[in-house]
């Protein structure tokens, strides 16, 4: 099936919301509305996010590490995904829907690769705020074991062994 | 007879009204690699099936 450029849509999801469930949800999909009338949809997981595989850094104490996904690699991973999508719809540009940090990163790409963004959606467009509630836990320099954030006992694999 | 010929028709203008005809999409998952770090993607595609 051949598809226009203004056909192909790539979803990209809130922080720590899988793009299934943010987008393709039984009964509520997004997806579903759009394919039904002809579009081809996508949805991305970033890297740490859903069914994309975790950074190793993930599996150790928050405390020992900076934050494991920022927007720098966000956008290698959209540049990937597009990059496969437009090779295997032969075409130029597509159009992005961003929804919270995801609109951060579709935002950010559009700006920097219009020629390869037709049209772009913002829904729950994320701007410039401060959130101390947080950061502020993390940015404690006091050595003293009283003063640090509580240690969970593991990274997100022990967390989910606990729970499963 | 016409009863049950009239029944039978209303059933199916009510059913046909209730569950109007879906166009059948497919959803398939695509994983991709990334150079260099080994970091794998996952894609989700849905489209009408061809």
């Amino acid at each position: 099936m051949r598809y226009s450029a203004n056909e192909v849509v790539l979803f990209l999801e809130p922080y720590s919301v899988p793009a299934a469930a943010a987008f393709d949800l039984p009964g509520y999909s997004w997806m579903e509305h759009l394919a039904e009338r002809g579009y081809d949809t996508w949805a991305l997981d970033f890297r740490g996010f859903g069914r994309s595989s975790r950074p190793a850094a993930m599996d150790l104490p928050p405390q020992d590490n900076r934050p494991v996904i920022r927007s720098a690699e966000s956008m290698v991973d959209l540049a990937a995904a597009i990059a496969h999508i437009r090779k295997l719809r032969h075409v130029d540009k597509i159009t992005l829907v961003g929804w919270s940090y995801g609109s951060v990163i579709a935002g950010k790409y559009a700006a920097e690769k219009s020629n390869e963004v037709g049209k772009l959606v913002l829904l729950g467009a994320m701007h410039a705020f401060s959130l101390p509630a947080m950061t502020k836990p993390f940015e404690n320099k006091d050595p003293s074991p009283r003063r640090q954030p509580r240690r969970p006992s593991g990274g997100w694999r022990e967390r989910q062994r606990r729970w499963v | 007879m016409l009863f049950r010929t009239r029944l039978h028709a209303l059933f199916i203008a009510v059913v046909a009204w209730g569950f109007p005809a879906h166009a059948a999409t497919v959803l398939d998952e695509t994983t991709l690699v990334l150079d260099g770090t080994g970091e794998t993607l996952s894609l989700r595609h849905r489209a009408l099936l061809s």
